[in-house]
């Protein structure tokens, strides 16, 4: 018994030396697999969820992504969706005006105006799920917003 | 009696040169592939390359552990900064991240995090952390992966072989020649399982890293908020204030690694690793005179009297070395769990120094170089 347990300790002691150049060697590959087979993501809280739509409009690229729900686990019956506004600078961008649909049913959830001189961001909802304004945040080429929304039924 | 494991007459020069030929041949493999472009990069890698080797030789030769890689392991972390540091300022131009930084999910992932990481991933699968899971700068993947094999073959070694930010308050523990504070109270060596746990909750409940947001002493030297609220601005001051006192000061006053020992969350949680590990630190009895040398010398306070008494030191040990290259006996030494203790201590050492410190050269030796390369290019 004592032999077996000894030829154990030492064979995982020899595992251990081949098993760190092996997994440096193989680093890009174990992570794929690992992040494949694992299904472990970052939380929308910071990805800001799914893209929905990405369009071109008064010289500025409009981002929106689908409303997310985040919890430790299931879903928040409260949460927001994100849009970003990305110029080539934030600089080139006036002003925004625009009318959302975050869910993509073809009608306008929210109207976001934002006054990059303050700056400052307005939410007028335009469907009874949208809450008000979350966050306005600053972006190296343009603006986002965060606006809290609540499950539809 | 003299040091089993610390013959004063070393290993012969010829036999220390030939075990280390496997970490040359392996260090170049793996060194010579992050070599960082420019003029400044070949200087680099020779660099990294010889002083590498020439550490791992003179552990082979003098057969002591500590010695050597304490001194190695507090240059790769101050390296460590200022690569952190200057590839901060040349992607985003300065330390602090921006809402862009945040928004798009670029900060970099630190091993520490995972303490905060365990329920939401166990619940629900979820990293509750604004970085990537694959690609960019410092992946959560990657950390993922470095951590479970490094965790498998060499435990809470992390500590000492791995973390970027150990060598830091390692360093400052050693500059004194003897400690103005020399009893810690015993009790205070809970405090790292009373933090991970209150960050473990913590987060789980706000959903956001909560250590690295309000308590990471790191934060000094890495990457911090923007000071534009009354908020960052007290959060700056407390990472400002506890890197002064656990990194600094207290180790310089105490000569024990004081963040590492008493506060680090990530440092309880990886202790549990050691049970799977195939290497740890025991102590012979029947060599062992009850001189406690390794009790007042363990940096980590890791090893009490009870330990010595039991044969082994405790499940916080960081395998650092210093116990088995102060003992004057050879009682303290690295084992093979499962072997019997009359089997040859040295070969024993070698069997947990090829893995540690093959990790710790590819691991940290990309800073290495990068910091190196830096240098040179800002003074020529």
């Amino acid at each position: 018994m004592n032999k077996i347990k000894s030829a154990l300790g030492y064979l995982w002691a020899v595992a251990a030396i081949i098993l760190i150049p092996v997994m440096f060697i193989g680093l890009e590959k174990f992570t794929k697999s690992m992040v494949e087979a694992s299904g472990i993501k970052v939380s929308t809280i910071f990805t800001g969820g799914e893209v929905l739509k990405a369009y071109d409009k008064n010289g500025y690229k409009v981002t929106v992504q689908k409303a997310v729900f985040p919890a430790l686990v299931g879903e928040s019956p409260t949460g927001f969706t994100q849009v970003s506004f990305l110029a080539d600078k934030r600089e080139s961008i006036a002003g925004i005006d625009e009318n959302i649909d975050y869910d993509g049913d073809g009608k306008n959830d929210y109207n976001v105006k934002i006054d990059v001189k303050k700056p400052e961001a307005t939410i007028t909802p335009l469907d009874e799920s949208v809450a008000g304004l979350y966050k306005l945040f600053t972006l190296n080429k343009g603006w986002g917003v965060r606006v809290l929304v609540k499950k539809k039924s | 009696m003299e040091n089993a494991n610390n013959d004063p007459a070393g290993t012969s020069t010829l036999k220390a040169f030939s075990l280390t030929i496997p970490m040359l041949i392996l260090t170049f493999m793996m060194l010579s592939g992050q070599k960082p472009a420019g003029p400044a990069g070949p200087f680099a890698l020779a660099v990294t390359y010889i002083t590498y080797n020439a550490v791992f030789f003179l552990m082979i030769k003098n057969r002591k552990t500590d010695r050597y890689r304490a001194a190695l392991y507090f240059v790769s972390s101050v390296l460590f900064v200022i690569s952190f540091i200057s590839h901060m300022l040349e992607a985003r131009g300065t330390m602090a991240f921006t809402e862009d930084t945040l928004y798009n999910c670029q900060i970099p992932f630190c091993h520490i995090v995972f303490t905060m990481q365990l329920i939401p991933i166990a619940l629900s699968k979820t990293i509750f952390f604004p970085g990537t899971m694959i690609g960019g700068f410092a992946s959560i993947g990657e950390m993922i992966v470095l951590w479970i094999g490094f965790s498998l073959a060499l435990g809470r070694g992390w500590c000492s072989w791995g973390c970027f930010f150990g060598g830091l308050d390692d360093g400052f523990s050693r500059f004194m020649k003897k400690a103005m504070i020399p009893k810690i109270d015993g009790r205070l060596k809970l405090m790292p399982y009373a933090v991970f746990i209150a960050v473990a909750l913590s987060s789980a409940a706000l959903l956001y890293p909560t250590y690295c947001s309000w308590v990471c002493p790191y934060k000094s030297v890495t990457e911090y908020e923007q000071l534009n609220s009354v908020e960052a601005v007290i959060k700056t001051i407390i990472f400002v204030s506890l890197f002064a006192a656990l990194v600094i000061v207290l180790p310089l006053l105490t000569k024990k690694r004081t963040q590492c020992g008493y506060f680090c969350p990530f440092g309880a949680m990886q202790g549990a690793t050691n049970y799977i590990s195939p290497i740890g630190v025991v102590f012979d009895r029947e060599k062992c005179a009850d001189c406690m040398l390794c009790v007042k010398n363990c940096p980590t306070s890791s090893i009490d009297a009870e330990n010595v008494k039991n044969g082994a030191a405790g499940i916080s040990c960081v395998k650092c070395g210093k116990c088995v290259d102060i003992c004057p006996r050879g009682a303290a030494r690295f084992h093979v769990k499962g072997t019997p203790l009359t089997s040859n201590a040295e070969p024993q050492r070698l069997l947990f120094l090829y893995p540690a410190f093959l990790f710790f050269a590819t691991y940290s030796g990309g800073w290495f170089m990068n910091a190196i390369s830096k240098l040179v290019r800002t003074v020529f």
